[in-house]
Formats: C-alpha cells, sequence, structure tokens
C-alpha cells in the first residue's frame, strides 16, 4: 500500500513537471515593430516612362515644349514658334521658319542639276540674268526716209535661255525745219527688226546759231531667244531730202530674267 | 496556450526618424530602427548609434577673435589648398580648416622668386665636378664618385641678379575685411580668378569683387558694371565663366569671357522671389517662390545663359522653396509644405516633386546645406539635419545629427570635409565645425504597444549590444511606459571591453506601452558609446 502511495506520489510529480515544461514552452511573442522601407537605390529611381526634366539625350535637349540640339548661340532647335538654326532662341536666330512656313535666312546658295550657283547671297547670277550693258553711239545725220544704222549703238546678247531684257534708249533728234514738219524718229533694233518696241520721234531745228533738239528716251521689255542678238539704234528722217540728226544716242540693256 | 513572454529587438538605426516624428514625438508608427526623437549620428557608421559631433570653435571663430558678427554664408569650396572665403553681416572672412584668418599676411600666394633661378640642376646650369684621380690611377678622370658643387650657379642671363633667396610679396589685406554699406552678406563664388560676394545694403544691395591672387576687394562693382541689386537674397552658381545668381524677383547672369553683367536677365514677374539656383545636366535650375511664399516653382534655364526665355519649368505646389541641391545627378528639393505640419525633402521626378522625407524646425535656405557622409547636412531651427543614404544599398534616412550651436543658424558649409557652421544668440557669435563627441545626444525609439488582450506587459531585462567600449565612453539606457508616463531608472552602459551589456529587475510597472531612451548625458566627449542593438524583453501580466 505504501509503495503504491509513492509510486502515484512519483506520478503526479512527474504529471505536474511536464505539466510546467510544456506551460514554460508558450511562444514568445515578437513584438518588434516592423515598417517596410526600400533602399534608396529604389526609392530614387525614375517610373516607367517617365523622362527625366531637362533630359539629353545625344546632345538633344529635351523639354515639355521644346528640343534644342547644341550650346550657347550655336543651336538647332524647335519650339511652339517653329524652328531654328545659329541662336539660342527663335526670335534672334539668322535661319528660321515658322509654323506658317515663313522662312527667314540671313543668305542663300541655289544650285541647278550642273552644280552652277543660279542665286546667291547677292542675287540671281545666271549669265542670263541682271547682265547689263549700255553703249553710246556717234552724231547719225540723215535725209533718208529708210532707216540707217546709228554707229556705236551695236551690242551683242548672247543667252543661254530666252530671256525678258529691259532696253533704255534716248536720243537728242531734230529736223531740218524750223516749223516741225519735219523730225527725225529713232527706232530699236532686236535681231535685224526695227521698230520693236517704241520709237522716239522729235522735231527741232538746227540754225545758225546752233540745234534746237528735245531729247525723247523710251524704255522697254523685250523678249530675247536663246543664242545670241544684236540690238541697235537706227534712225530715220521723216521727209525725204530734209535732214535729220541724231544727237548723243544711247542704247542700254538689263537682262531681268525668265 | 497565450504567450506570456514578448521580446522587441530595436536595430537598423540607419533608418533616421520615424515617419510621423515631425507631427508626433510620441509616435507609434515606424521600424524598429526609427526613432521618435533624436539627436545622434546615424550616418558616421550606419550600424550603430553614436554620438553626436560636437561642435569646436575655429581658431579667431568668436567674439574674442575676430568673429563679432554672424556669418551668414560659407563658400563651400576651397579657393586654394586650406583657403576659402565666408561673409557675414558687414565683413568678409578668410579661413581655413581651424582658423579664422586675422590680420595681414605674408603672401605664400606668388613668393617672387628670380626668373633666372632655376631650383633644380638642369642640363645647361654650369656644373663645377671635383676631379679626382681614380684609385690606382695618376692621371685624372672624372669617376661616378664625383661630387658636384654645392652651390650650383646658373647659366648668365640677361636678366641680372642672381639671389637664391625668397623674397615674399607685399603683405595682404588685414582680415577679416569690412565691405562699406553692407549689412548682410548673401552669398559667394569663385569664378576663375575673382571671388564675387553677393550683399544687401540698406536700399538695395551689390556685388564685390576679389582679384584672389592680391585680395584687394572693389566693393562696388556690380553697381558700377550695371547696377545695384534688389534688397532680398542672392543664392548663386557658377559654370566655367559663367555666373547666375538670385536677385529678387529678377535672375542676373555674369559671362566673365564677355564681361557682361546683366542683374536683370530674367524677369519673374512682382511677387516672385528667386530662391536658389542650381547647375546641373548643362542647365541651370532656378527655384522661385511667389505669393509672400504660398506658390513655389522650379524653372529650367539654357546652360548658355544666352536667352531671356526659360526652357521648362515644374510646379511644386502650394509650398515655399528652401532650397535645392544637386547629389549624384539628382536634384533634391526642400520645401514647405503648407498643407501639413513639418517641412519636406523632396527630389525631382520627371517633372514631379516627390517628397522624400519629412522634418520639423524651419525651413532651410540657400546659404545653409551642404555634403557630409553622402548626405545633405542642412540647418533646421537650432539643430544640424542629414537626409540621404550613405550608401545606395540603404534607404533614405532623415536623422537630426547634431546642435547647431547658438539659438540662430547662420551658414553652413563643409569646404574641407569637415562641417562649419556659424551662429549667433543676438550677442554672442560662432563659427565651429565638427569635432569630438558631445554629451547633447539622445535616441528614443518609437513607442511600441505591449498589451495583449487584458493584460499588459512588464519589461524585465534589457540587452545592448556595442562596440567594444573605450575609455570612459557610456551611455545610460532606460524604458519609458504609457506614453512618457512612467519610466524606469538609467542604467549605465559603460563597462570598457564589454559589448553585450546585460540589465536585469527593470524597475518599471506593467505598462501599455514602452520605448527605449538612449542618453548620452554622461557619456565621454572623446569616446563614444556605438550601440548596435537593443532588446527588451518581458511578460504579460494581468490587469
Amino acid at each position: 500500500m505504501l509503495s503504491d502511495n509513492v509510486c502515484m506520489k512519483k506520478k503526479i510529480l512527474i504529471i505536474g513537471f511536464l505539466i510546467g515544461v510544456i506551460i514554460g514552452m508558450g511562444k514568445i511573442q515578437n513584438l518588434t515593430p516592423k515598417f517596410d522601407i526600400p533602399s534608396a537605390e529604389k526609392e530614387l529611381q525614375l517610373e516607367i516612362g517617365q523622362v527625366p526634366m531637362g533630359d539629353r539625350q545625344g546632345g538633344l535637349s529635351l523639354f515639355s515644349t521644346k528640343f534644342k540640339r547644341g550650346y550657347g548661340d550655336q543651336v538647332f532647335g524647335s519650339d511652339e514658334n517653329g524652328i531654328w538654326l545659329g541662336a539660342a532662341e527663335f526670335s534672334d536666330a539668322p535661319f528660321n521658319v515658322d509654323m506658317d512656313g515663313s522662312l527667314v535666312a540671313k543668305e542663300a546658295i541655289f544650285k541647278n542639276g550642273n552644280d552652277e550657283t543660279i542665286v546667291d547671297a547677292t542675287g540671281l547670277v545666271s549669265s542670263t540674268t541682271f547682265a547689263s550693258d549700255s553703249a553710246e553711239g556717234s552724231l547719225l545725220s540723215t535725209s533718208s526716209t529708210s532707216y540707217s544704222d546709228i554707229s556705236g549703238t551695236s551690242m551683242d546678247i548672247t543667252l543661254t535661255r530666252s530671256a525678258r531684257v529691259l532696253f533704255i534708249y534716248s536720243a537728242k533728234i531734230s529736223g531740218q525745219s524750223p516749223d516741225g514738219g519735219d523730225y527725225g524718229t529713232m527706232c530699236l533694233s532686236v535681231g535685224g527688226v526695227d521698230d520693236t518696241g517704241p520709237t522716239i520721234t522729235n522735231s527741232g531745228y538746227e540754225h545758225t546759231g546752233g540745234v534746237i533738239a528735245t531729247t525723247g528716251a523710251v524704255a522697254t521689255i523685250q523678249t530675247l531667244p536663246s543664242g545670241t542678238t544684236t540690238v541697235k539704234l537706227r534712225g530715220k528722217s521723216s521727209s525725204a531730202g530734209q535732214t535729220a540728226k541724231f544727237f548723243t544716242p544711247i542704247l542700254t540693256y538689263v537682262i531681268l530674267g525668265t | 496556450m497565450a504567450d506570456i513572454d514578448f521580446e522587441i529587438e530595436f536595430s537598423r538605426f540607419n533608418e533616421g526618424q520615424a515617419p510621423l516624428a515631425h507631427i508626433d514625438t510620441k509616435t507609434y508608427i515606424g521600424s524598429n530602427g526609427q526613432s521618435s526623437e533624436m539627436k545622434a549620428d546615424v550616418i558616421s557608421n550606419p550600424s550603430f548609434i553614436e554620438q553626436s559631433p560636437a561642435l569646436s570653435d575655429l581658431t579667431n571663430g568668436n567674439d574674442n577673435g575676430v568673429v563679432d558678427e554672424l556669418i551668414r554664408f560659407i563658400l563651400d569650396r576651397p579657393t586654394a589648398p586650406n583657403v576659402t572665403f565666408a561673409i557675414g553681416t558687414t565683413k568678409l572672412f578668410r579661413l581655413s580648416a581651424d582658423e579664422v584668418d586675422s590680420g595681414s599676411r605674408l603672401s605664400s600666394l606668388s613668393p617672387s622668386l628670380s626668373p633666372s633661378i632655376s631650383p633644380s640642376v638642369s642640363p645647361s646650369a654650369s656644373i663645377s665636378p671635383s676631379v679626382s684621380p681614380s684609385p690606382g690611377s695618376t692621371s685624372p678622370s672624372v669617376s661616378p664618385s664625383v661630387s658636384l658643387s654645392p652651390s650650383i650657379s646658373p647659366s648668365p642671363s640677361p636678366s641680372t641678379s642672381v639671389s637664391p633667396s625668397v623674397s615674399p610679396s607685399p603683405a595682404t589685406p588685414s582680415w577679416p575685411q569690412t565691405i562699406p554699406n553692407m549689412i548682410e552678406g548673401e552669398s559667394v563664388i569663385r569664378l576663375k580668378a575673382n571671388l564675387y560676394g553677393f550683399y544687401n545694403t540698406l536700399s538695395g544691395g551689390d556685388i564685390l569683387k576679389m582679384k584672389l591672387d592680391n585680395e584687394v576687394i572693389d566693393s562696388t562693382w556690380g553697381s558700377v558694371n550695371d547696377q545695384t541689386l534688389e534688397n532680398a537674397p542672392h543664392p548663386v552658381a557658377a559654370k566655367e565663366d559663367v555666373m547666375v545668381f538670385g536677385n529678387g524677383r529678377y535672375v542676373g547672369v555674369y559671362v566673365e569671357g564677355l564681361s557682361v553683367l546683366n542683374v536683370q536677365k530674367l524677369d519673374f514677374g512682382e511677387g516672385s522671389e528667386v530662391a536658389d539656383v542650381v547647375f546641373h545636366s548643362n542647365i541651370w535650375w532656378i527655384a522661385v517662390n511667389y505669393g509672400e511664399g504660398k506658390r513655389g516653382q522650379v524653372y529650367l534655364y539654357d546652360g548658355s545663359a544666352i536667352s531671356t526665355i526659360l526652357s521648362d519649368e515644374a510646379g511644386v505646389g502650394d509650398q515655399k522653396i528652401g532650397f535645392l541641391y544637386v547629389m549624384n545627378g539628382i536634384v533634391y528639393v526642400a520645401y514647405d509644405d503648407n498643407s501639413s505640419d513639418g517641412f519636406t525633402i523632396g527630389w525631382l521626378s520627371g517633372r514631379q516633386i516627390k517628397p522624400l522625407r519629412y522634418f520639423s524646425g524651419s525651413l532651410p535656405d540657400h546659404r545653409q546645406k551642404a555634403l557630409y557622409k553622402n548626405t545633405i547636412i542642412f540647418a533646421s531651427g537650432v539643430n544640424i539635419l542629414s537626409v540621404g543614404s550613405t550608401v545606395e544599398q540603404l534607404p533614405i534616412q532623415v536623422s537630426t545629427l547634431a546642435d547647431g550651436g547658438y539659438s540662430e543658424i547662420g551658414g553652413v558649409a563643409s569646404p574641407f570635409g569637415v562641417p562649419m557652421v556659424a551662429s549667433t544668440d543676438g550677442t554672442n557669435h560662432r563659427i565651429a565645425k565638427f569635432g569630438g563627441y558631445s554629451v547633447d545626444s539622445n535616441w528614443k525609439s518609437v513607442f511600441v504597444d505591449i498589451t495583449s488582450g487584458r493584460m499588459l506587459g512588464k519589461v524585465h531585462t534589457v540587452i545592448v549590444q556595442t562596440k567594444a567600449l573605450v575609455g570612459n565612453a557610456r551611455c545610460d539606457v532606460k524604458i519609458e511606459g504609457n506614453q512618457g508616463a512612467i519610466e524606469s531608472s538609467e542604467f549605465a552602459i559603460q563597462t570598457a571591453d564589454k559589448t553585450r551589456h546585460v540589465f536585469r529587475n527593470i524597475d518599471l510597472q506593467a505598462a501599455e506601452d514602452i520605448r527605449v531612451v538612449l542618453d548620452y548625458a554622461n557619456g565621454d566627449t572623446t569616446n563614444t558609446c556605438p550601440i548596435r542593438k537593443v532588446s527588451v524583453l518581458g511578460n504579460f501580466v494581468e490587469r
């Protein structure tokens, strides 16, 4: 009986010990505060598709409403005004094109298919345009009613292609009689064709004290063909046997272009 | 089976202040490494909490020396080895890493040497070797044992006198130099061979120019070359020979290569004020505040500073900008968020200003920022704060790093690698640098709830792990509970060479919440007590 009691007590002790151990093995609660914080590397990343302000790619500076390539005044740029070259901003650039297509350029060189300059900073440069010449002839005195060449006014004009030419010619003209009944007529001859353009018909007369003559001048634009064309002034009298005189005849031409 | 024990581990102190610490100094929100209040160093060695750096005055750097006024701006880079400059309210100062220059100096900038002197032996120098007979030979010969005449005379030159001694140049002006009419210095910058200083007067402002070789100041250079400035902040930045500066509602530009100064190059309009200017990625970044500081905008301006048109802009919003700072290719912005408490450091992400961290105190301006340990340090209130990450693998932190000295902080800079801080209390003035350790340093964790159902928590053990302590290094730890209403005794962490400090029988009653407080008030100014981890153990009790 006594040994049974001892055994029972031992069992109770063991069970009690085990219960104590089990209780003692209860989990320790971790109360450490947590708060996730990304690394600086991650936090300072741009979001996908986001472009840094003032991004530069391959020398191009990108902004929200413009881009520029270059520095200082050595810039090619584009903004709401248009495109430009050669200055920090559109308005100061020696070359710019606005949104309506208006072009401002400090100078330009245009060439043809043969790499020949046809327009440069000074303007049209073709041999067929803007060339000019002038000739002052000698006195013509004639009593013929047919045209005679006025010496010294003949010029050859050579064109690579047909072009419009401005002719200006003048002379002091006198007839013979003081009553103005006879007179002289001067014309422009182009390529052998007289009366090309307007004529100058003036009267006046020569007397012992000198000559009373009137000066006439006209301008005309004529189209000349390609090749060489001879132009000159010619004069005639209105009445056979009456002498008409042509003083200081001058012929000038300017090639205008096509 | 209910848990009866609890543990709390505080570590990763590099994470700085808790996200809401600027709003609530007893916040519950944050990680185990973040603080609710602090003034400690968690950036020098991010694994550990260390004491704040102390401030030690530069030689002559207080009223007993030559600093008898607030130094408002310190140039953040040297102009010569161990030389930089600072500007106060009436004077320009010359500094080295340890001293504020006082009086004239014999110039060591350009010692005058006779031009015919060559300091080294050249082939053209006439050398008179002493010829001695070789051993065993009767005929004299020049041998490798020939010794050169100790005085080497240079080749004759048209410039006559040869003087081996260095004759010093005339003495420099006496430092510090008083600037006539200046009442408030704003900034100083080096541009090529000159130093430019921006300052305000009673009626406006001006720009001084000082040649760095002779240190002679032209105090009205700006008004003479263009016109007077506005009476306003004058932040400035420079790149190569171009200088861009704030001038109230205007931005001014000076191109040294063209000798052209225009103090009103850009006009931001009535009611605006330029807060800061930096140069980054070939562009000038200009911070402008509008409406008495109620709205902020950041503009981009072409790097050549020729145009009168801005390139781009981003709105900060209803916030006042304090400063811009470029670090590692990112533009950071400090601003005052009028819609909430505290101030913000953010960064320009695309066209957004993304907030990063928040702080309390005051909004720093362009004069009060510098780089330290790869973080931005700046003045806020009476303290120096740090924001950033020592290494990019760690999170960005904001922390109160150190005391700023007197109650009003002036310029903050780090021209020689060690931060310098100028301050005043209205009567006393100083410029000091970080040095040693401050005992005015502490760290308090966030509050941690230690209730479990009806049970409260009872802390019984605190284990603190440190580096092996040296000398008189010491830190005291205590536990606060119930939002600070109760607290335990302080326990000293101080045993030399020990790394694990165990404190049992913590005399704090059962509480709803607790936080750890580390206080260096009894610490050492020479040897700090670096703390790596604090473990708090306790159990729940019925209440």
